[in-house]
């Protein structure tokens, strides 16, 4: 490629002065974007991939010490400028910034619209009326109807606010795009959707992206490069074909190795150990630590190697350029097999046309309708079995997860544990339920008191359930830390929840669950909250544990692509019910829901080839729980409805393979 | 994304209609439940003043011994015998106790008090009296109402634009020496405005003698119209000092420090991004998202303002609503205090309808809540 590239950075530096010392954000990046080229910035939360946008766009805070470098846009250098003229010539009109997917992204106050259309009234100089036809322009292109353009932010949902967060960015036509995680919050659906979207937008308009994220099967959906950062600096810079196929960084191996895929039977595996600390950065590589291919010269800081024309990576095993481009010593370590126990016959919970219900109440007495969280589910949990419950947010998989530890009281129908009707308990004897069922909770920190100890958020639930011998809690406190591997215990024990990282809070929030022996556990949402490469490692102890235990665990989660390897059977939630139950092989091999379909549709596994298609998604949003639609919930979006019966009919559940149920009017003749 | 398949959210509606019409019907709303708000602090205040009838029970024993005097000590009744003259003397009373309907039970007269205070009817002063002679309640209360509003408006608008000014300049300078200055003074907000009052009398009054200590305007007040005016803004200046000195620090060190904390939101770095001019910036994306919560704040304070106004007039004899009140209790003047008190409840209601109108204006969130 002879032309210009449209972006090319040279050396680019940003440190923050904070006060324990000074954070090296970035730490000299070299690389370059062509036009109609998107590179994906991957890296794990605390690498310094946000800072790199930041530094880029020049959205600093207060606290930079030092932001140096050559970022050549065109081939003219934009460092130089002044803050005045890079905020008129720079900003918006030839680099804009998509921001992670939140409600914050949007001032809540003003119209959408006008927050759309206002770059050009500043920079342009355009009168409110032109801008705002302009800005209904490019709401069409991201799918957002021109309706919406007088509407709060407050009004859209989440994957509109999103949409309208891209139309912001493309308003101005410029010729790159940053966005940071701007799909990371949102749904499966949603983000497929979104992601469809940019594809086409690349392809019509011809925009450069660069995309910073975590997450690698959505990377791999837009990716035309890779570049890969750790710890502030870019280890490997490869094409996606490459990358996603065979990455030459030990680092990017690991990292593919982790990633839950849903068409592969192998286990992913964690990758031990933590980042560095951007504040003590040591000497030599800086992934030595963690890495498996270590040898003496790691110590030594490595130089980017040129593996092929734009390919380089900056690892010592590629000194004299090992023909295979394997590096040496590197191998698939064996992962141990969980054995998978033939599935028990016991029944441990059942629910039965189980309905939570909350009123929604107006001028604070008059009823003003239902939202009907938990609509009508029944299913058995068998005794040492792992069970996920699948949907996206808002189809009432929380709602049912705190039902079944007796948070809410089901409005109509009832679940029966070992046997017993829960609703017929008295206080005393749900106590005793509540001692057998362990709860853990999505965001780890939240769920432990930051003013106690470890050893006394551990000890309280033993202490209300009348353990009195100090002696015997602080064992049981003990073995609940060593089978979350938690050691040696005393080192945790002093200690405050804030002094733990992530992944070691949910260890914690696990023994919690564990400590009272529980027969059941029910975890909601247990990684979402926490960063990937963290993930499957917490989900390996949970599965681990259930298995060893014999535990019935009940996993409630958005992530279908985790599901393979930590449950034997799924279910799928849509709108307030159960619209899919079968084991996890049958289902993610052989869907037979059409919702179900088009979330395994939309989950993607790493490769390359995603970012030639787009995805078939269903249009629509989901349900609303106020007012769900008769019949069948999902047959607004469903392209098979049948007319006069999925809108009219609520459909009952069929078998249509073996064990595997789908309450879908299609499957009525099996 | 069809709108049509969400049904919470109209088709075709403009915006601009859209909310005219929310508005009015927040406004509504509001206005509903400020009026039952008022008649619960009025009707609470009758029977306090009343003593939940007990008073009723006192008057009748003062109006029977007054009408006995009054017959005993009237000479032309001296040859009636006793048993006439006992007659007599309830038939009075029964008069008496009629023209002032003490004969129906209190809680009826207590609604037709209610009744006519709501309509501003506040009956007749039993010892005071206005600068005109008037004993009308109503009369004594508008002669010092204008008074009060003048005082008491000038300062808590110059205190809510001074403090928003101040702290949006302060979050730009965060960590300055004035910053630091300002934290250091925020708990000084701690004493009341009359506290201060006193000190500044003490200051501005006797040891340097350039402002008046007291009332409104000069002793004979100064004939022309501007002259007039000049000695009213001089006999203003040190209470309203005094109200400014008691809040100011802190409302701008909160105030500063929502700033802040809103200035570091994703959409204002969002507006960073877009290369939006920084004024732009501090109006639309900071000042503008948290005025809603800025002007809470300043609603309590006002509440708690209006209840520590009685002090402060009296402390500078400032001829309003607050020196009435204190005087009436003197008195033991139940009218006048509940008269005040009546206008003391509209005066709140007003301004917080007021604050609330301008909360829907600057909030979408709270008038197209309305209209759930």
């Amino acid at each position: 490629m002879m032309t210009e590239p449209l972006l090319k950075v040279e050396d680019l530096r940003l440190a923050y002065q904070t006060e324990r010392g000074i954070v090296t954000a970035v730490d000299g990046l070299n690389f370059e974007i062509q036009r109609n080229e998107a590179l994906v910035v991957l890296g794990e939360s605390g690498c310094g991939k946000s800072s790199l946008a930041k530094a880029l766009l020049r959205v600093l805070p207060r606290n930079v010490k030092h932001h140096s470098g050559r970022v050549l846009l065109d081939g003219v250098d934009i460092m130089p400028l002044s803050p005045e003229r890079f905020r008129r010539e720079i900003q918006w009109l030839r680099i804009s910034l998509v921001m992670q997917a939140s409600m914050n992204a949007l001032n809540p106050v003003m119209r959408v619209g006008e927050q759309v259309a206002e770059p050009l009234c500043v920079h342009r100089g355009w009168s409110p009326h032109k801008a705002m036809a302009r800005a209904g322009e490019v709401f069409e292109l991201v799918g957002v109807s021109g309706d919406f353009l007088r509407r709060y932010p407050f009004e859209l949902s989440g994957g509109m606010r999103q949409r309208v967060v891209l139309a912001m960015a493309l308003v101005a036509e410029p010729e790159l795009v940053i966005m940071d995680e701007p799909t990371s919050a949102l749904d499966v659906l949603t983000q497929a959707g979104i992601m469809n979207r940019l594809k086409r937008i690349k392809r019509e308009l011809g925009t450069s992206f660069m995309l910073i994220t975590h997450d690698v099967a959505t990377s791999s959906e837009i990716a035309d490069r890779v570049a890969l950062m750790y710890a502030g600096q870019f280890v490997e810079l490869s094409s996606a074909a490459q990358f996603f196929a065979k990455p030459a960084h030990p680092y990017g191996k690991l990292l593919m190795d982790s990633v839950p895929r849903l068409h592969q039977t192998r286990q992913p595996d964690h990758i031990p150990g933590q980042p560095p600390n951007l504040m003590l950065l040591p000497s030599g590589c800086r992934f030595a630590d963690r890495c498996p291919a270590r040898f003496d010269r790691c110590d030594e800081d490595p130089m980017p190697i040129a593996l092929s024309k734009r390919n380089e990576v900056r690892c010592w095993l590629y000194t004299d350029r090992i023909e295979t481009g394997k590096p040496q010593g590197l191998h698939n370590t064996p992962i141990p097999v969980l054995e998978t126990r033939p599935l028990s016959k016991e029944v441990l919970v059942t629910a039965q046309d189980l309905h939570t219900w909350f009123e929604l109440k107006q001028w604070g007495f008059i009823r003003a309708g239902y939202v009907r969280a938990v609509n009508g589910v029944n299913f058995h949990l068998y005794r040492g079995e792992a069970v996920a419950f699948v949907g996206e947010s808002g189809c009432g998989k929380s709602s049912l997860a705190r039902t079944l530890l007796g948070l809410h009281a089901p409005t109509r129908g009832e679940v029966v544990f070992e046997g017993r009707h829960m609703h017929a308990l008295n206080k005393h004897e749900l106590k005793q339920y509540r001692a057998r069922v362990g709860y853990v909770q999505q965001d780890p920190f939240g769920a432990l008191p930051p003013f106690m100890t470890i050893r006394r958020a551990l000890s309280e639930p033993l202490i209300i359930h009348g353990v009195k011998d100090r002696k015997e809690r602080e064992t049981r406190i003990r073995a609940a830390l060593e089978e979350v591997r938690l050691s040696p215990a005393d080192d945790y024990l002093p200690k405050f929840p804030h002094m733990l990282s992530g992944g070691q809070q949910q260890r914690v929030v696990i023994a919690r669950s564990l400590i009272l022996q529980p027969a059941m556990i029910i975890a909601d949402e247990p990684v979402s909250m926490l960063d990937a490469s963290v993930r499957v490692e917490i989900l390996r102890l949970l599965r681990t544990i259930q298995s060893k235990r014999e535990l019935t665990l009940a996993f409630i989660t958005h992530d279908l692509s985790t599901v393979r390897h930590f449950a034997d059977r799924i279910f799928v939630m849509y709108g307030g019910r159960i619209v899919e139950a079968a084991t996890v092989d049958d289902l993610l091999d052989f869907p037979q829901h059409p919702y179900t379909q088009a979330l395994l549709a939309a989950t993607a596994d790493p490769d390359a080839k995603n970012a030639a298609q787009e995805r078939e998604l269903p249009d629509g949003e989901p349900p609303s729980l106020l007012h769900p639609p008769p019949g069948c919930h999902f047959h607004p979006r469903c392209p098979y409805a049948i007319k006069g019966l999925c809108d009219v009919e609520e459909p009952p559940e069929f078998e249509p393979r073996a064990v595997h149920y789908s309450a879908c009017w299609l499957h009525k003749d099996t | 994304m069809n709108p049509s398949q969400n049904p919470s959210i109209p088709k075709n509606a403009e915006g601009l209609v859209r909310d005219l019409k929310l508005m009015l019907l927040f406004t509504g709303k509001r206005i509903i439940a400020l009026a039952l708000m008022v008649l619960i602090g009025v009707y609470l205040t009758i029977l306090i003043a009343n003593m939940g009838g007990r008073v009723d029970e006192l008057r009748l024993v003062q109006i029977r011994s007054e009408i006995s005097e009054a017959v005993r000590g009237d000479l032309s009744f001296r040859e009636l015998n006793s048993d006439e003259r006992n007659r007599l003397i309830q038939r009075r009373v029964d008069l008496e106790v009629q023209r002032l309907n003490l004969d129906r039970p209190f809680l009826l007269r207590s609604f037709n008090y209610l009744y006519r205070a709501m309509l501003l009817d506040l009956g007749r002063a039993e010892q005071m009296h206005s600068d005109q002679g008037s004993r009308e309640v109503h009369a004594i209360i508008l002669e010092r109402l204008p008074a009060t509003l003048l005082l008491f408006g000038t300062a808590n608008l110059l205190i809510f634009f001074l403090s928003v000014y101040i702290a949006l300049w302060l979050s730009r300078h965060y960590g300055s020496l004035i910053d630091r200055i300002v934290i250091v003074l925020a708990p000084t907000s701690a004493a009341p405005a009359w506290f201060y009052g006193i000190f500044l009398i003490l200051f501005f009054a006797f040891l340097l003698p350039i402002l008046p200590a007291g009332g409104m305007v000069e002793a004979p007040p100064p004939l022309g119209r501007r002259d007039y005016a000049l000695s009213v803004l001089k006999h203003m200046a040190l209470p309203v000092l005094a109200m400014l000195l008691s809040q100011i620090f802190i409302s701008i060190y909160s105030w500063r420090t929502f700033f802040l904390i809103h200035s570091s939101e994703d959409y204002v770095e969002m507006a960073r991004a877009k290369g939006l001019p920084s004024r732009m910036i501090e109006r639309r994306y900071i000042l503008r998202p948290t005025l809603a919560p800025v002007i809470t704040s300043f609603m309590l304070m006002l509440i708690s303002m209006w209840s520590g106004a009685i002090i402060l007039e009296r402390t500078f004899s400032w001829p309003g609503l607050g020196t009435l009140i204190f005087q009436a209790i003197g008195h033991h003047d139940t009218p006048v205090i509940i008269g005040s008190v009546v206008i003391f409840a509209y005066l709140l209601a007003f301004s917080i309808l007021v604050l609330d109108i301008v909360y829907g204006i600057v909030d979408p969130r709270v008038r197209i809540g309305a209209k759930r």
